[in-house]
């Protein structure tokens, strides 16, 4: 406790330095900006800006830093909300949950939440943050492949919420998203599998150029098969931009207080992304719901656990980060790098040594939430304006900017034409009733789930019992299992009352 | 260059046949249902080709319970059973449920009063694969000119600054973003030397 008072005290003093404050503003509107851009992402977004903090003072360039990756958690969500286009893997739920808002005249309401939710789970992160990064430093030791496992696991169980309307399209769909993991190098045997003598399918499938397509193409392609103009689907009253008011936003301070914890939670385990914490709170808090019904058509609820779980997750990664010097993302990566150019070895005994930067990691994401706080309704509402434009030239507009996103990551023409053909499938998925977001979350946990199972079972001597009788692994299996059941349960009801209500309909 | 991409429902294309299922699909929810067994035949194929060709990954060095094939072959498996399922169920009920048209699983158009084009989405499609094709020759900005003046017509924009000046300034605004913001300098072709002096003399 005394710790986190410490911190928390010492990082507002950073806060109060006025370069701190000018670099924190240019991060937040950096990151915003990078997170709205598909395939941009944090880990450009920082990587561009890690030359220019070689000459600053350490304290400012890791609070800068910090506060790009808090920003672009925000922003990633934004043109999800509105245009159904996510920025990265993390925001494909937004994508439809935001998005279906907006299509029923409730963009305000999307942002409003995304932007809420976004500033509750960063300031609910932070002293959890605090209190968790000392033991849950030392936890992370015992989370070995088997552990991993169990929360992949989880992850996945969680898909159940994803199923839609059609659970065996459900099932199919997540299978074939896990399917897309594995293409390329065996995590084990290094042997390659289904790469069909193409070079560039030995290296594996790249992740977020298929979930662009799948998620981001596909509504693209769905939308232009109509012609009409967003007037129709506005409020009557033509306040685009009205702010939804806090008392109609706290009605999801539940999900996303939930949200938030579970993001920090799943953060803080390397390995583990800021979309498999999102997923989880999602499924969490539809199975908590007293109206799941509204889970995938406009769900404020189901948004908000979905973005504070993903916010909060930035905090989540600093803890292996800061405390084991193993980083949680692509973006901590290059905090680290930062970090070592600046001459310090994060792991530790960096805390003890230089306890400055982790003040000044707490003034990063303290000072990002703050200024998303002030200007994150105003930078929504720019994103919101993009609904007053023309749909007829948004819509090409979108497209070409998410293949010229996917195309500049990596200069390669080829993730172009992995997104093309993911967004034909996704395309077809959309209008036969295969939930492209099940597959894209597949995709993202698919890779790794394999690679921990099977290096777990090796490591426990290919004994199974061993693997599932390790105390955190068998009781994350249970919890998985338990969800899986409930939410299977609760997914045969809902199709069952859909069913039923088809029926009195016709 | 829009008389082919029209909407069915307006009579413009195709036979009237398609016009009326397309039209039927977009204001109910329907789909057809021989469409919808051909997507699920399509993916158990897929899970057969997945289980199969799994039989064909080498093992490896290092012996391991479940192998390289073990995972994909419970995938294929997992992809055929629930589609098998999935084709069952249609072909179960085919006798009971009149006509072709079955309420849609997936994603009813945003619309139901609006016509909506069953080609236009395939058109985009083919004009991002020419954009990929021309990219290398052409450079950045033309393709992406060419992408955008192409995607915005088949939306029927006719309006001359939309159509043309806006893809053009659209295209230069996003090469210049990525080169000075991203400093990921995207290919401009042969126009590239002429845009860097101009750019260099301002």
């Amino acid at each position: 406790m005394e710790m986190m008072l410490t911190s928390l005290v010492e990082g507002a003093a950073v806060l109060a330095r006025p370069e701190v404050i000018a670099l924190l503003v240019v991060g937040v509107l950096w990151g915003s900006f990078c997170g709205a851009m598909p395939g941009v992402g944090s880990g450009v977004g920082i990587g561009v800006m890690v030359p220019l903090t070689y000459g600053l003072d350490p304290v400012a360039a890791v609070a800068f830093l910090v506060s790009i990756s808090v920003a672009n958690a925000f922003g990633n969500g934004l043109p999800a909300a509105v245009l159904g286009i996510p920025g990265g893997a993390a925001g494909v739920i937004t994508a439809i949950e935001g998005y279906a808002l907006t299509k029923k005249g409730q963009g305000s309401l999307a942002v409003g939440t995304n932007w809420f939710a976004c500033i509750v789970g960063q300031f609910v992160s932070i002293p959890f943050f605090l209190i968790l990064v000392v033991p849950l430093s030392g936890v992370i030791y015992v989370f070995l492949s088997p552990e991993l496992t169990a929360l992949y696991a989880l992850g996945l169980a969680a898909l159940v919420s994803l199923t839609g309307r059609n659970i065996f399209k459900g099932i199919a769909a997540a299978a074939f998203g896990l399917c897309i993991g594995l293409v390329g190098s065996d995590p084990v045997t290094a042997v390659t599998r289904f790469a069909f003598e193409v070079p560039e399918l030995r290296r594996g499938l790249e992740t977020i150029p298929a979930v662009l397509g799948l998620v981001a193409v596909a509504e693209i392609l769905r939308s232009m098969r109509q012609v009409y103009d967003w007037s129709s689907v506005l409020p009557p009253n033509g306040k685009v931009v009205a702010f939804p008011g806090f008392r109609t936003l706290s009605k999801s301070l539940r999900p996303v207080l939930t949200g938030s914890l579970i993001g920090t939670l799943m953060g803080a385990i390397p390995g583990m992304s800021g979309a498999a914490a999102s997923i989880m709170s999602y499924n969490q808090a539809k199975l908590s719901s007293k109206t799941p019904e509204q889970f995938g058509h406009g769900s404020t609820e189901g948004l908000a656990a979905n973005e504070s779980a993903q916010n909060a997750a930035q905090a989540g990664e600093m803890i292996p980060t800061l405390g084991l010097g193993i980083p949680g993302s692509d973006s901590m990566v290059l905090v680290m790098g930062a970090l070592m150019l600046q001459g310090f070895v994060p792991g530790p005994m960096m805390m003890q040594a230089a306890p400055e930067l982790l003040y000044a990691t707490v003034a990063g994401l303290l000072g990002g939430a703050l200024l998303l706080l002030l200007f994150g309704w105003q930078i929504g509402k720019v994103v919101l304006m993009f609904t007053k434009v023309d749909r007829s030239v948004i819509l090409p507009c979108a497209f070409a900017i998410t293949i010229i996103g996917v195309y500049a990551t990596r200069n390669s023409l080829f993730d172009v034409s992995l997104t093309l053909i993911f967004g034909f499938i996704g395309y077809f998925m959309l209008r036969y009733g295969f939930p492209v977001v099940a597959t894209a979350v597949a995709a993202v946990l698919g890779a790794g789930f394999e690679m921990n199972l099977r290096q777990g079972i090796l490591l426990m001597d290919s004994d199974p019992v061993k693997f599932l009788s390790r105390p955190w692994t068998a009781a994350i299996l249970t919890v998985a299992l338990l969800l899986l059941i409930y939410g299977t349960i609760g997914t045969i009801r809902e199709m069952r009352s859909n069913r039923q209500a088809r029926q009195e309909r016709s | 260059m829009s008389g082919s991409l029209q909407n069915p429902a307006d009579g413009e294309v195709a036979g009237d046949v398609a016009v009326a299922v397309e039209k039927a699909a977009h204001d109910h929810g329907y789909v057809d249902r021989r469409i919808d067994i051909a997507v699920c035949a399509v993916t158990f194929l897929l899970g057969l080709a997945i289980f199969i060709l799994s039989g064909d990954i080498r093992q490896g060095s290092i012996h391991d319970p479940i192998g390289p094939d073990g995972w994909p072959k419970l995938l294929g498996m997992a992809l055929m059973l629930t589609m098998g399922a999935n084709i069952f169920r249609r072909l179960v009920s085919w006798h009971s449920e009149q006509g072709n048209l079955v309420p849609s699983d997936g994603d009813k158009d945003d619309m139901p009063a609006e016509a909506s084009s069953f080609i236009r989405p395939f058109v985009v499609l083919g004009a991002g694969v020419l954009w990929m094709l021309v990219v290398p020759w052409t450079g950045f900005i033309v393709a992406t000119t060419g992408l955008l003046i192409v995607t915005i017509a088949l939306m029927k924009v006719r309006t001359r600054g939309k159509l043309f000046l806006l893809p053009l300034l659209l295209s230069l605004g996003i090469w210049l973003m990525f080169g000075v913001l991203f400093g990921i300098r995207l290919h401009a072709g042969p126009i590239e030397h002429a845009l860097l002096d101009v750019f260099a003399a301002i």
